[in-house]
């Protein structure tokens, strides 16, 4: 079978040419050489299957970017009988530089120049012949997005593709510094460009949308309108998974398992069944997640908010995609994990996603809300709450300023804020689902395993009433405790943290059973266990410690480097135990 | 020729709407290659088109790309200011 790359700069239509060329059938996979995994398909061109593969976009070949190393990776170790280089119409002085930099590879490929439709309206001629004749390739002018120029574009790289003889790695070495200038001197001498380009849509609405008093105010409320867009749908959803669970649990497993010694139901039960729970409940914000993120990141928007948020960012090392990321974080840290995929460069990717677990996520907000009403009076809860919100951004600053300089700290910060464009919704859609199969792919495991040990650990010897302290986990906490007692925190709480390890919606049943209260009478029987610094103190560290399972499973996943990853469980243990110890001892010397 | 004959200065210190000559870019060769990919070339005219407000980033822009930068890059691109 003989294999297409796709290649392109970033903001080209690169995804909209790739989904309109294979439709659904695409699937990520893993590829000799690349640690990253790659969206491939097969389609039928001129009756011969072919294998076409969405490379990342990239803005050269021998660039110092993560996305330009997966694609000297790629074409290192996989051969490749052609390429289709997608292109810009509309800016193509600049990027003809990759058509170049493609064809001294030796490989056969095809030009094909998208948003047609675009310079046709900004009176951009291109003299396509003369354009092929100097650059040696076919070249199809098309639209991806209405699909003009598409079968001319199947045309050109069926043949070839037929014509195609190499088949070999190629090894893309250092370009050549003229080439830019030999691309500049092609692009005059074959486009036609009209004097002034000046009011375009694109400069108009950045007018509005960059103003300098209402770009930042308008920033936050369309952050705000996709927040609850999110989360808003996400939770009916969420919902309707877990009742979904709970009928499967009570109608059909717990019947089942009737039969099972006690030991085993309890692992199918509440080990391996809660374990699976946990992975679904993810899986709808994923999915509202990447929908309404490629929503946002296809119309040109995310790198404005980039550039406007940059001032707050840059001190920290980081840039206004992370503070776009992060803010997200504050519904459910897993997706803007994952989402910090859109960032190129690997160092700020690291960064954001250091901090991205310190912002006070729902399932966190659940925790303190319920503290927080039963433990302070109505006046007083606001600003407890208010208070942790402070703390969760301070921690994720603090963090920044500590790692910025092992991490990002050389990186430069220039940004294409390429045209307002209007997504395609199948696109957008086709992105967010295969958002979704990746986590399924990479975090189940890992989440179900973990969800596993703590029910052993809470469960084992099987004799013992679950979570007390004659199982695992309370022998655990009477070692713990000498760590724990400084923070005001007693041992029954500290085996609802490990049960916070996995999920933190899990901590409050945790507390009822613990308590053995039942829901309705645990606000009581919490208030009668401690006080308020005690209670503040817990929530100082629900709030800075590990958020779940989950984005441990997912900081794995997207970085593929465990002493990370450690080091992404661990600082922010020590950070929330210091927190807590200072906090304890002092409110104690002064109010307790 | 001399860069004082020219009147060379950084990118940074072009005025808001004022257009120039690219003559310099960041020594770099990572970051020279990616500022020639957003079309930032020797002999290309750039514009100054915004800065944001308390910010040091700005906007320019390079034939049909717009791109945002921060002051630590634009000061490594050095331009001859062309009259308006
Ligand atoms: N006007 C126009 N817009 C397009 C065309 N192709 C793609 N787009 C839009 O350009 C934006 C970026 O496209 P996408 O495929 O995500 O680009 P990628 O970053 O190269 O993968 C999206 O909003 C698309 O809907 C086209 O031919 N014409």
């Amino acid at each position: 079978m003989k294999r297409l790359a796709l290649l392109g700069m970033p903001n080209t239509g690169k995804s909209t040419f790739f989904n309109r060329l294979t439709g659904a059938g695409a699937r990520t996979g893993n590829w000799p050489g690349v640690t990253v995994d790659l969206l491939a398909a097969k389609v039928l061109l001129g009756g011969d299957m072919v294998e076409v593969v969405d490379l990342p976009g990239v803005y050269n070949l021998d660039g110092y970017g993560d996305d330009e190393r997966v694609v000297r990776e790629f074409l290192g170790a996989n051969p490749v009988d052609g390429l289709a280089i997608i292109t810009d119409a509309t800016q193509l002085d600049r990027q003809l530089i990759l058509a170049l930099q493609a064809k001294s590879f030796g490989l056969p490929g095809v030009l094909l120049v998208n948003m047609s439709d675009e310079a046709r309206s900004l009176g951009i001629e291109i003299d396509l012949p003369a354009l092929e004749r100097q650059l040696g390739l076919s070249v199809v002018l098309l639209s991806a997005r209405n699909g003009e120029g598409m079968p001319a574009a199947r045309q050109s790289l069926t043949s070839m593709l037929h014509d195609s003889q190499v088949q070999g790695a190629v090894s893309p070495e250092a370009a050549d510094p003229d080439l830019a200038d030999k691309a500049y001197q092609l692009w005059s001498d074959t486009v036609t460009v009209p004097t002034t380009l000046n009011d375009t849509l694109t400069t108009r609405l950045d007018r509005i949308m960059l103003h300098r008093w209402f770009g930042l105010p308008l920033f936050f409320l369309i952050m705000l309108g996709v927040f609850q867009a999110v989360y808003t749908l996400g939770a009916p959803l969420q919902d309707l998974v877990a009742s979904a669970l709970d009928w499967g649990r009570g109608q059909v497993l717990e019947p089942l398992v009737t039969l099972l010694p006690g030991p085993v139901a309890s692992f199918i039960l509440d080990g391996l069944y809660d374990g699976i729970g946990t992975v679904a409940s993810f899986l709808p914000v994923i999915l509202l997640f990447f929908i309404f993120m490629s929503l946002v990141e296809g119309s040109g928007y995310l790198s404005r908010a980039a550039y406007l948020t940059d001032m707050i960012m840059a001190r920290a090392g980081l840039d206004g995609r992370s503070f776009v990321m992060q803010l997200m974080g504050f519904g459910c840290n897993v997706p803007a994990l994952m989402g910090t995929r859109i960032m190129g460069a690997r160092g700020l990717r690291l960064l954001t996603m250091l901090i991205i677990p310190f912002s006070l996520c729902s399932a966190r907000l659940q925790v303190f809300v319920f503290l927080v009403t039963a433990l302070f009076s109505p006046r007083a809860a606001p600003l407890v709450l208010f208070s942790l919100y402070l703390f969760s951004f301070g921690t994720a600053f603090l963090t920044a300023m500590l790692f910025k300089r092992g991490l990002t700290h050389k990186e430069p910060f220039l940004l294409e804020l390429p045209p307002y464009r209007l997504p395609v919704l199948r696109v957008v859609t086709m992105r967010a689902w295969h958002e979704v199969s990746h986590f399924l792919k990479k975090a189940t495991l890992f989440i179900i395993a973990g969800v596993v040990l703590v029910w052993f650990l809470t469960h084992y010897p099987f004799d013992a009433e679950p979570a007390s302290m004659e199982t695992l986990a309370g022998t655990l906490s009477i070692w713990m405790e000498p760590l724990f007692s400084p923070l005001g925190i007693d041992r029954l709480m500290s085996i609802t943290l490990l049960f916070g390890f996995v999920a933190k919606e899990v901590v409050l049943g945790a507390m009822a059973v613990i308590y053995s209260s039942g829901d309705a009478g645990l606000a009581a029987a919490v208030s009668g266990q401690m006080n308020w610094i005690q209670a503040y103190s817990f929530m100082l560290f629900v709030l800075v410690y590990t958020p779940c399972l989950s984005t441990i499973a997912v900081m794995q996943q997207e970085s593929r480097d465990w002493r990370y990853t450690t080091i992404a469980v661990v600082w922010p243990l020590t950070l929330a135990w210091v927190m807590s110890l200072v906090f304890y001892q002092v409110a104690t010397y002064f109010w307790g | 020729m001399d860069e004082q004959d020219i009147g060379l200065l950084s990118l940074n210190d072009l005025p808001l709407g004022a257009r120039g000559v690219i003559h310099e870019l960041a020594d770099d060769p990572g970051l020279q290659s990616r500022m020639r990919a957003l079309g930032l070339c020797h002999g290309r005219i750039v514009q100054v088109v915004r800065r944001v407000r308390f910010g040091t980033t700005l906007q320019v822009r390079v034939g049909n790309t717009d791109i945002a930068l921060r002051a630590g890059e634009a000061a490594l691109i050095g331009v001859e200011q062309l009259a308006a």
